[in-house]
């Protein structure tokens, strides 16, 4: 019954966010048929592109249609460039989806050991070492790790590309070699957050009273963290986490940029300055929907971690 | 020696020797000047050689703008062209590197004595990248949908509607010969059919040439990944002479910084579009790179809104072109890479009729001071539209405010991106002054359009610049362009700063780079040493 009422609710924000996306992407200053004609531009031609793109009809009847194409698998066409926006999102998403999931592999394989190692050891000088790494880690921005990584593993030792990507297609482990340096930029410094979050969650739980008992049923340290810890610390990083991983699919623009990727971040970017309306409506659509799904599978997530939650 | 001349002559096809290094070298071998330039002349015409076969067959280049579209005959944005056109479509008439129109698909062409009416003689043989065959039925297609004058109108508006204005009917009467007729004769028509949007189509593929284009050209369309790269092969059936590179892989890199590091790590054999001369600072030095510089082009200028507020008082307008330092801006913007302008022309073969007007306003900030006293506006606020995509005019807009605060104007700045530019100060015209570069070449007649965005309304240029184009002699005609030139600077109708030159950095094992920044960059020519 709840996970329906949350279906529900869902379902309303989806159509909330549909209608805000459209408005907001509409009331953006430019026009397209303007970029299309550049400084050759003049009142008359503008026009008769207005009528051929189509945005001489009234803003309710285009957001009923676009919207109810989406509802058919029909994303529109791109404006500018003329071909179907659904193919090229997908393009994208093979690209960006793979980036944003080992971004998060890396992050999750580096903040794992850390957090937990520097939340049972804080008071050590090894867990404090930790904290202090991780805290400088949240300081350097994606990007700037970008540029460190392509300086070293690019420019020096010539390992792996400074950027660009391969087509799975083509060459898969090219493709991933691409991927690697991006990942690893946004991997570390989300690491780096998620660090900080386990670590904390860590020392509260150990405070708890569940803990006290199991140690003094004879448990050591360890395994009462293992058995009956781990588990009530993780509600409020899976709540991150969860943040951070449409953080990674939207944050990527930067780092796409940076390594030239051909990802949504880079698409986004480009839809915008060419204002080409539609490519931009379905995109900020999809981050929206991932999100809103996102946060509903963390939800539900809490009732498989705390059986309490669904008891209730 | 005999010998001698064969290894030398073998080193200049294969690209180690450049002709005049050949040329020295056949000479200190003991050849007379005519046997040497016999050699010269059998081991081939222009550049390397038609023979020379370079050491890689694929060259990668570094491009910061991708192409919105793959039909330069209805989008206006410039990487279109400078890609795709000579490359993989070809025109009628193509631009050589310094700005001069030479032969293209139309091998001559003739101009009846009254300037009216051009033939063209197109070349034999051609086939486009799908296989049929090339006529005079396929420029008549183009040019008729280009200029509007078919019954089936293009789909979309032609970007550059205005190069057609002249044109008033299109003759195909034979398969090799391609007849215009010009309402009036127009100096600068045949000038502006090396435009991109003056491309032969086929009317077979021309539907679908936005995403898949089909030319004639040296080179064949490959594969547009979006976003990332698009590549091209070479054309084995050119009619004309083959590109001696096999593959060109045009890749979009967006940040300076990831463009450079591509560079560094091998990722790209050239920056063909450097965003800024700081960009090639670290180049210079290394001695793996070469830095290349074009010719100037484009035209840097502080726009005036003419007929707006204080800005319709001539004085007004003067004061603030004399506040501009040319040698600021051009140290600030450009580290020097740039030519100071004072009129709507810069100094390269594409506008013949330059003439350097920097001395009408000078830089005198005291003068300046004077004539804002004289006009009455001792207290002048401005607004200041600053399109912010555009480094130098981020960096222009400082040094401008500074400048008026000097001479007692405040700016107001108003930063938006080009499209947002686009809309509100091109089109609808809603500012006071802005920093714009204005690249096309030969776009002097805008100033005899009263509506453009400057709203600039003199009926006396408005006259000559009609008279100019219309002038059949050089001299005539560059003289009337002169007084033009003049009276723009003498009505101070815009700020007029400097034309860049665009830089391009490559590997020093690229050979025959095509450094320009006005015609498009043609590749049948490069290669590796």
């Amino acid at each position: 019954m709840q996970v329906a009422i949350r279906l529900g609710l869902l379902g309303l924000s989806l159509i909330a966010a549909s209608i805000l996306v459209f408005g907001a992407t509409n009331l953006l200053p430019g026009d397209p048929a303007i970029v299309i004609l550049g400084t050759s531009a003049t009142p008359d031609s503008v026009a008769q592109l207005h009528h051929q793109l189509g945005l001489d009809v009234p803003l309710w009847q285009r957001y009923l249609d676009w919207i109810g194409g989406i509802l058919h698998g029909d994303f529109g066409t791109s404006l500018i460039s003329h071909s179907e926006v659904g193919p090229e999102i997908v393009e994208k998403l093979a690209v960006s989806g793979p980036l944003a999931l080992l971004g998060i592999a890396i992050a999750l394989a580096v903040s794992l050991p850390l957090g937990i190692l520097a939340g049972v050891r804080h008071r050590h000088w090894s867990g404090a070492l930790i904290s202090a790494l991780s805290l400088g880690g949240i300081a350097i921005p994606a990007f700037w790790a970008g540029l460190l990584l392509v300086t070293v593993f690019s420019i020096q030792l010539r390992l792996l590309p400074a950027g660009g990507f391969t087509d799975w297609s083509e060459d898969p482990l090219l493709a991933i070699r691409g991927l690697l340096l991006p990942a690893l930029a946004l991997g570390l410094v989300q690491g780096a957050v998620l660090t900080r979050y386990i670590r904390s969650a860590v020392i509260e739980v150990q405070g708890e009273d569940f803990i006290r008992t199991a140690r003094a049923k004879g448990l050591t340290r360890w395994q009462a963290l293992r058995r009956h810890g781990l588990r009530n610390a993780a509600i409020p990083v899976v709540t991150v986490l969860g943040i951070q991983l449409t953080a990674l699919l939207v944050g990527a623009i930067v780092i796409e940029n940076v390594f030239f990727l051909p990802g949504l971040g880079r698409l986004l970017f480009q839809s915008v300055s060419n204002r080409d309306l539609v490519t931009v409506q379905d995109l900020v659509l999809l981050v929206t929907a991932t999100v809103l799904v996102v946060n509903f599978l963390v939800d539900l997530s809490y009732r498989f971690l705390d059986p309490r939650i669904s008891a209730r | 020696m005999k010998q001698g001349v064969d290894r030398l002559t073998r080193a200049f096809t294969e690209g180690r020797l450049d002709r005049r290094q050949l040329l020295v070298r056949l000479l200190v071998l003991g050849l007379s000047l005519p046997a040497a330039a016999a050699v010269l002349e059998a081991c081939g015409g222009n550049g390397g050689g038609a023979s020379t076969t370079s050491k890689k067959p694929k060259l990668i280049l570094g491009f910061t703008q991708e192409p919105t579209s793959l039909d330069p005959t209805i989008d206006a944005t410039a990487s279109i062209s400078t890609i795709l056109r000579d490359n993989v479509y070809e025109g009628l008439v193509r631009l050589d590197p310094g700005g001069k129109p030479i032969p293209g698909l139309a091998t001559r062409w003739e101009t009846s004595s009254d300037g009216r009416t051009i033939t063209f003689h197109l070349a034999q043989g051609v086939k486009w990248h799908d296989g049929k065959p090339f006529s005079s039925a396929d420029v008549k297609f183009s040019w008729d949908r280009a200029a509007g004058l078919s019954s089936t109108p293009a789909a979309k508006p032609n970007p550059h509607k205005d190069y057609w204005k002249p044109v008033a009917s299109i003759e195909a009467p034979d398969a090799n010969t391609v007849k215009v007729n010009l309402t009036t004769y127009s100096y600068n028509w045949l000038f502006h059919m090396t435009a991109g949007s003056a491309c032969i189509f086929s009317a077979a593929t021309q539907p679908t040439n936005a995403t898949a284009p089909v030319g004639t050209g040296p080179f064949k369309f490959v594969g547009w990944n979006k976003g990332s790269s698009l590549t091209l092969t070479r054309n084995d059936s050119y009619w004309g002479e083959k590109a001696k590179l096999k593959d060109l892989d045009y890749r979009f890199i967006t940040d300076a910084n990831g463009m450079n590091n591509a560079l560094r790590a091998g990722d790209i054999d050239v920056i063909a579009q450097v965003s800024g001369p700081e960009q090639a600072a670290s180049f210079k030095a290394d001695g793996g790179y070469r830095v290349l510089e074009a010719d100037p082009v484009g035209k840097v200028m502080v726009s005036f809104n003419n007929t707006k507020g204080a800005l319709a008082s001539q004085k007004v307008r003067r004061a603030i072109a004399m506040a501009i330092d040319h040698k600021a801006w051009i140290d600030g913007l450009y580290a020097g890479h740039a030519v100071p302008i004072g009129s709507h022309a810069c100094p390269n073969a594409g506008e013949p009729y330059y003439v350097d007007e920097t001395g009408v306003n000078p830089h005198d900030p005291t003068k300046a001071r004077a004539l804002l006293a004289e006009a009455g506006f001792a207290n002048l606020t401005l607004r200041l539209s600053v399109v912010t995509d555009f480094p130098y005019a981020v960096r222009g807009g400082d040094i401008l405010t500074s400048a008026l605060k000097d001479i007692g104007i405040t700016v107001k700045t108003e930063g938006t991106q080009f499209a947002g530019w686009l809309k509100g100060t091109f089109l609808a015209g809603d500012y006071d002054m802005t920093i714009i570069n204005h690249v096309e070449e030969r776009d002097i007649a805008n100033w005899g359009n009263p509506k453009y965005y400057w709203h600039y309304d003199n009926a006396q240029v408005q006259k000559w610049l009609t008279q100019a184009d219309a002038e059949v002699d050089d001299t005539k005609r560059n003289d009337l362009y002169a007084k033009i030139l003049r009276q723009l600077a003498d009505d101070a109708a815009g700020g007029w700063v400097a034309s860049p030159k665009a830089l391009f950095i490559a590997k020093k094992s690229v050979e025959n780079f095509p450094a320009s920044a006005i015609a498009p960059l043609y590749m049948g020519n490069v290669y590796f040493s």
